[in-house]
């Protein structure tokens, strides 16, 4: 390496690494988005309250068993239940976000073997996310307990035809699925883990967000904040010259880039701890050291790209507000991909598609990582070479369009 | 008689701004030439373009025989360049100031202790450079670009800001470097004071162009001023 580019790293470094300031946002970053997204995705919603009343109209054995047992359900799923038999009473209390009505004669249609209806009311205007998931919950539970009644009709019905051998549910369900079991791309049966990678995968790609950002910002800092602060035109007016100076800066952003890989690795085991604790499972072998070096890696190569593109418009940026605009802008577009490669499959996608997807970079950073996941090795190495090739390019072009005075004077003009 | 630099027919146009206006100047080895005028006459243009960092829109520039800005790589020897505004590395200490830029040009140990002598800074030189006055950090810079001892000073408005002691204690700095190495030296000023104490000639800039150029005793002479302040303002009453 040149004398001139090491001087320049150098004095990167010391300012990276006495700069406490972007050390503490580049490493927090990660942790503290992963972890908020974790609370909020998880754990608030497992906690949020939604309180159900359960109307019995009916008030009579069959009425009171149903009421029980659909409320004991419903307190398991940590829901908030009050019971009672006055209906004005709960539609008239805001509280009740799901009242659910046993109505009169409820234990006669089943005595009479007739439909037992129950009514579902929902309040207005209350998150409709909620009250359907709470709804789906009552929805489930009810069903359970018709299944209950119908294997006792079964076989009382059994019992007065004389055919007590039979099973009731034989009758009731003649085509039953038995538990799906999940196989691996392999084909072999697939391990706790193989279920947990994809999700895994898919987070990696989205902490790819908070990688390129600060990749970006530093990028910007590092021209026209160096021109703000007066420090570049000794720079350039010295043998270090505007490539050595530019290329220090890509090599320190994409330093500034690994640092906050591995925070995100770090904000990904809090995220998954955080769910372990609070929902139950396991996460002990979804991680794997190829999968950390490959996001690494695919790191590296995407905030080279991304600071590659960025670098012509920043060195004629006027300001560094200008210049910090631009960055966002081509942060923002790689946003869009990684935060669509968090919820879509990019491996799944039609091949028409995908073809017009190719032109941008950012799918190739996805699929390395997904196409890992689903054990397609050869893709993957595609992914990363023409990743590769892509940000040298790129970095080619832009440093071929660096121009001394343009840098110099930008602001000025 | 040899010319570190010569100057010929410059002229620089930004946009519809005509910055430089044909401008012709010739410095000579040993000598310390004084570019006066006042803000926006064209010093700073003049000087980026003989450091090699702004391409003149047409004329000719060079530099020890060579064109700055072509042979950018071949003049960084030769020239040492102080820009008007420069500013110092906060998270550097001004002793890692000297260590950085040592190592930019390839420098040896002596050049560093002769550049720490330049600075006079003393043990300050241990603290981050954030926490130094406007004065020190010029004293550094000036030392920076003085401690490799190069053919060509350009020094732009190397006391502009500072108060009379830090511009003194500059000054010195300037004239003792220049006795030492016998190198030429560029300096430009608004400061006719300054210009008189230190300058064997002196150029007068004024809206893009040299207006007068001699010694300031024949520039005294030939306007018949007392002092450079005078001269300034028959030499530009023309072109007002």
């Amino acid at each position: 390496m040149k004398k001139t580019l090491n001087a320049v790293l150098w004095k990167e470094f010391k300012e990276i690494t006495r700069d406490r300031k972007l050390l503490a946002t580049t490493i927090l970053s990660p942790i503290l988005s992963l972890t908020a997204i974790a609370f909020l995705t998880a754990i608030l919603l497992s906690y949020q309250p939604v309180n159900i009343a359960l109307v019995d109209m009916d008030n009579r054995d069959v009425s009171n068993w149903f009421i029980e047992a659909l409320g004991k359900s419903l307190v398991e799923k940590g829901y908030i239940v009050y019971e009672t038999s006055n209906y004005e009473l709960v539609a008239r209390n805001l509280s009740f976000d799901l009242i659910v009505i046993v109505p009169r004669g409820f234990t006669e249609n089943y005595t009479n073997y007739r439909v037992m209806y129950v009514e579902i009311v929902k309040r207005a205007g209350v998150s409709e996310e909620r009250v359907s998931r709470a709804e789906g919950d009552v929805r489930s539970i009810i069903s359970w307990l018709s299944t209950v009644l119908s294997l006792e009709r079964i076989k009382e019905l059994a019992s007065r035809a004389g055919m007590e051998e039979i099973d009731p549910n034989a009758i009731r369900d003649p085509i039953q699925i038995k538990i799906p079991i999940y196989i691996a791309p392999t084909g072999e049966p697939a391990k706790p883990e193989d279920i947990l990678r994809p999700f895994i995968a898919r987070l990696l790609i989205l902490t790819f967000t908070f990688i390129v950002t600060p990749a970006a910002t530093y990028i910007v800092d590092g021209i026209v904040g160096e021109r703000e602060r007066k420090t570049i035109e000794m720079l350039l007016s010295s043998p270090a010259g505007i490539r050595d100076a530019v290329i220090s800066k890509i090599i320190a952003s994409s330093i500034i880039g690994l640092i906050a890989s591995i925070s995100d690795i770090a904000g990904l085991l809090v995220y998954y701890g955080l769910l372990v604790v609070v929902l139950g499972g396991w996460f002990s072998g979804a991680l794997d050291v190829i999968l950390i070096v490959l996001h690494a890696l695919t790191a590296f190569l995407s905030i080279l790209v991304t600071v590659s593109i960025s670098l012509p418009f920043v060195t004629r940026a006027k300001s560094i507000k200008s210049a910090g605009s631009i960055a966002s802008l081509i942060s923002i577009i790689s946003l869009a991909f990684f935060v669509s490669g968090w919820i879509v499959d990019f491996y799944k996608l039609p091949p028409n598609i995908l073809t017009i997807l190719y032109v941008s970079p950012y799918t190739h950073s996805i699929l390395a990582i997904q196409s890992y996941v689903y054990r397609d090795y050869a893709l993957t190495a595609q992914c990363i070479l023409v990743l590769t090739l892509v940000s040298i390019a790129i970095l080619y072009i832009s440093l071929k369009l660096l121009d001394r005075e343009k840098i110099l004077l930008a602001s000025e003009k | 008689m040899s010319f570190i630099v010569e100057v010929v027919g410059v002229r620089k146009v930004y946009g519809r701004l005509e910055a430089l206006k044909g401008i012709t100047l010739r410095v000579r080895e040993g000598e310390i030439y004084g570019l006066v005028g006042p803000n926006g006459a064209g010093k700073t243009t003049l000087l980026r373009i003989v450091a090699g960092l702004v391409k003149p829109t047409s004329g000719t520039v060079r530099v020890a025989g060579l064109d700055p800005y072509v042979n950018f790589s071949e003049t960084r020897r030769i020239i040492g360049y102080l820009p008007e505004e420069a500013g110092t590395y906060d998270f550097l200490t001004g002793y890692e100031h000297f260590y950085f830029y040592s190592k930019l040009y390839g420098l040896e140990k002596e050049s560093i202790e002769y550049g720490i002598e330049l600075s006079g800074l003393g043990e300050r030189l241990r603290d981050y450079t954030r926490s130094y006055s406007k004065g020190m950090k010029r004293r550094l810079l000036l030392a920076l670009v003085l401690m490799r001892k190069p053919r060509l000073a350009l020094l732009d408005e190397p006391t502009a800001g500072l108060d009379v002691h830090a511009s003194l204690n500059v000054r010195r700095v300037i004239k003792k470097y220049v006795e030492e190495t016998r190198a030429s030296v560029i300096v430009s000023s608004h400061n006719m004071l300054e210009i008189e104490y230190l300058c064997d000639r002196v150029g007068l800039i004024f809206n893009g162009r040299i207006v007068a150029e001699g010694t300031v005793g024949e520039l005294l002479e030939k306007y018949s001023a007392e002092n450079l302040e005078e001269v300034f303002e028959k030499a530009t009453s023309g072109y007002v």
